[in-house]
């Protein structure tokens, strides 16, 4: 189910209602409202295949119960250390079968015997979502496993029947809530746990949730939507023709497409899970605004990058062996977190890239030297931000032609092509990005902005805010692009 | 709610009853979109929601170049059902959507027997939600008062004015065709499929004829390989015209015959000022030949 559909907008409706208003059994208690909310995100997440809840409910039951052992205060640590490996072989098992036999199979098989089984490996479907929800499970098992007996705030050793059941159905609503379920942000169970519990009407953030939710459907109907058309050319064999202008606009608006079509997605999720009295993770502080690529992926996609870190990065020693395991680290881990991405090389390139930019800023002592956006700009920021932004968009280039040879073809038509643009292309472009940057430039100014608001007043400054929300779900009414899905619910 | 919430949806009901009564006031319209799925919208609800129309010219963007105001301006009145990256199958079956059929219709001879596409299938569903039933009922919700397709609108009719002459991307003498009056057949193997397609097409234009409506086929020109394409009568679509003895019309010789260049935009399509001239020697020839429907006859049908 869509967040852009008239179907989910029902389908919300009817949940919130029954959430807060249904009898007393539903609405009144925690165990009610968690069920409901878990029952409808299991409804919206087979929507459309429903089977694909089996692979849900199966996945969650295994993470659940390797959870509750987990946290048994009698197991020994030979006996936990096996519950953590069996469900991580379980979970990466399930991702490696649904996502990557195809992959490795085409890599490592002998080719007779490929042939002989691509038709099966060849059409194994990816269930939408599998690798969100699947980390979701990792950092259940492994938060669990690292907190011991004690467990993590909420989630405790559960005894009797009672609290096994309420156990199962706290896990099960963690795993599964709608929101975040498809595509994040990814929630860690040491941030999630603890806020499982009854929540009351009066106690909504609504200013909150109105404002994310219209700052991200304003991101992916307005702005997304509308750059869907003038990027898709940017695909093999549509831009074999195109003059070099067009190529070239068609990058950057891709660069700014996905930044809009993803941010909107974390933007929406997070105002949904305030409706329900939910606070999930920022996912994205303005990436184009880095002034290194280490401080992209600290503004970029931030909950997979601290997952990444968390559950892989530290796991294999961080910075704490030396700098050439730190750097063989950060190779593992980006190479992985661009391999997460897509069962395609191009995938892994474009995450080793970004590796590699890690470690040579890490040599060049550029790390952790990130200043926030709000700190004055000198004009050599300005120029490393300028530097960054075009390095990560030349990179998306690896997302959006996944096979290598399409990705040569447009470097070659870079060179060949004649010059000019497509007028069309370049007004779609340069209208709908403007929303992205002056969105950056908001962020980047935000000292000044204080300065003026205590100048202005609260009232003025109230309006001004008003005004800019208001505008903003006017164009989502009468200025949205064409209905499309998101573009990482292919991952 | 909070305070700030409910300003919010105050302020934006504010806003867009003011953005409504502009409309209203002023009937801005726009006569393009910056994207071909609002584009081809904004001509579906012309057609669906408009006056009867005597004749219809339906095609791909192609046919979408010949505003309805170029035919006004010869004298005759004919909507547009161009719809980019679309086939005339499509429009065909738009047709039947209202209950009113027009008196004469055109079909663009380019994309007369090519296949539906996800294109034409996307714009068949769009029409099926509660959004398009939405923008039949809220004209401030339809493409056409989209705020970048106005704008749009007005950077487009500038440029095309800019591009009307030797400013154009370039511009076709037709007089200079390899292949006026002999050349090849370029026509195609017909499969399966395509037999069964044909077979629709035929079916839907006897439906048409049968109510009393003129079919009559039109070649556009459509960029620089009209230069060596073979003439009409040779090609797959000028002979399932002579099949079905259908009227039919290659502009491309009316050009070439009056000696005058076709200026486009990009690749394919018209400039304003070349799309304006194809729809004054389309109004001369249905004239001549007597296709100019009456202005009240109207077969009414049951609508799809």
């Amino acid at each position: 189910m869509l967040f852009n559909s008239w179907t989910f907008a029902l389908f919300l409706l009817i949940v919130f209602i029954g959430y807060y208003f249904g009898p007393q059994w539903l609405s009144g208690r925690a165990v009610g409202q968690i069920g409901w909310l878990t029952l409808a995100s299991f409804i919206f997440y087979g929507w459309h295949t429903p089977w694909l809840v089996v692979l849900l409910a199966l996945s969650t039951f295994v993470n659940a119960e390797a959870g509750r052992r987990l946290l048994d205060p009698a197991a020994v640590p030979r006996v936990r250390l096996r519950v953590l490996w069996v469900a991580l072989s379980f979970n990466l098992g399930a991702l490696a079968f649904f996502k990557y036999a195809s992959l490795f199979a085409r890599l490592l098989l002998p080719t007779a015997l490929w042939n002989k089984w691509r038709p099966f490996l060849g059409d194994i479907p990816l269930p939408i979502g599998i690798s969100f929800y699947t980390f979701q499970g990792i950092s259940l098992v492994m938060d669990l496993y690292r907190a011991g007996a004690d467990g993590v705030p909420g989630a405790t050793f559960p005894r009797g029947i009672r609290e096994t059941l309420w156990f199962q159905e706290r896990t099960w609503f963690f795993k599964s809530f709608f929101p975040q379920l498809i595509s994040g942000p990814i929630v860690k169970a040491h941030e999630f746990f603890y806020q499982i519990g009854h929540k009351r009407l009066r106690n909504i953030d609504w200013d909150g949730a109105v404002k994310h939710l219209i700052g991200g459907f304003f991101l992916k109907m307005v702005v997304a939507d509308n750059l869907k058309e003038a990027s898709a050319a940017l695909s093999y064999p549509q831009f074999l023709a195109l003059p070099r202008g067009s190529l070239i606009a068609m990058l950057y608006g891709f660069s700014f497409q996905i930044f809009a079509d993803f941010c909107g997605y974390s933007m929406i999720a997070i105002g949904l899970g305030k409706l329900f009295g939910y606070e999930l993770p920022v996912n994205f502080r303005h990436p184009y605004l880095s002034r290194s690529i280490t401080e992209f992926w600290r503004r970029w996609h931030i909950s997979l990058s601290t997952w990444l870190r968390s559950y892989l990065y530290i796991p294999l020693g961080g910075n704490r062996h030396g700098v050439l395991r730190t750097y063989f680290n950060l190779f593992i881990v980006m190479f992985l977190g661009g391999l997460w991405h897509g069962a395609a090389w191009s995938y892994a390139v474009w995450g080793t890239a970004h590796g590699v930019f890690l470690a040579v800023e890490r040599m060049a002592g550029m790390h952790g030297k990130d200043v926030e956006p709000e700190s004055r700009w000198s004009l050599v920021a300005i120029v490393r931000a300028f530097i960054t932004f075009n390095v990560v968009s030349i990179l998306w280039l690896l997302f959006k032609l996944p096979d290598f040879r399409h990705v040569i073809a447009y470097v070659k038509c870079l060179i060949h092509n004649g010059g000019g643009i497509v007028p069309q292309q370049l007004f779609v472009i340069g209208l709908f990005s403007l929303p992205v940057v002056l969105m950056h430039l908001h962020a980047a100014v935000r000292n000044r902005l204080n300065r003026m608001h205590t100048w202005a007043g609260d009232t003025v400054w109230a309006w001004s805010e008003t005004l800019v929300y208001s505008v903003m779900l006017l164009l989502i009414i009468v200025d949205s692009g064409t209905p499309g899905a998101f573009i990482y619910f292919q991952f | 709610m909070k305070r700030l919430s409910l300003s919010i949806l105050g302020t934006t009901a504010v806003l867009l009853a003011l953005y409504a009564t502009l409309l209203r006031l002023t009937g801005l319209q726009a006569d393009f979109a910056e994207t071909n799925f609002e584009a081809n919208l904004s001509q579906i609800y012309n057609y669906l929601q408009g006056e009867h129309q005597t004749a219809v010219l339906v095609g791909s963007s192609l046919s979408a170049r010949i505003l309805p105001q170029y035919f006004a301006e010869a004298g005759l009145g004919v909507g547009n059902l161009g719809l980019d990256g679309s086939k005339v199958a499509t429009g065909i079956a738009l047709l039947r959507m209202r209950s009113d059929l027009p008196g004469l219709v055109m079909l663009e001879a380019n994309s007369l027997l090519a296949p539906q596409t996800l294109n034409d299938r996307e714009i068949l569903n769009s029409m099926r939600g509660p959004s398009f039933w939405l923008g039949k009922r809220l004209f401030f919700l339809r493409p056409q008062a989209r705020p970048s397709a106005l704008l749009y609108s007005w950077f487009k009719r500038r440029r095309d004015v800019r591009l009307s002459g030797e400013g154009a991307a370039f511009a076709v003498d037709l007089t200079q065709r390899t292949s006026l009056t002999t050349g090849a057949t370029n026509a195609v193997p017909i499969d399966a499929a395509h037999s069964e397609f044909e077979k629709g097409l035929k079916e839907q234009i006897r439906f048409l004829q049968g109510h009393g409506v003129r079919v009559a086929i039109v070649r556009l020109p459509a960029g620089k390989d009209d230069l060596t394409a073979p003439p009409f009568a040779t090609t797959p679509a000028g002979i399932f015209a002579a099949a079905m003895g259908i009227p039919s019309i290659d502009l491309r010789d009316e050009f070439a015959r009056r000696h005058e260049k076709v200026y486009y935009t990009d690749t394919l399509h018209m400039t304003g000022p070349s799309a304006r001239s194809a729809a004054t020697i389309l109004a001369e020839w249905l004239r001549q030949n007597h296709l100019v429907p009456a202005q009240a006859k109207a077969a009414r049908i049951q609508p799809k």
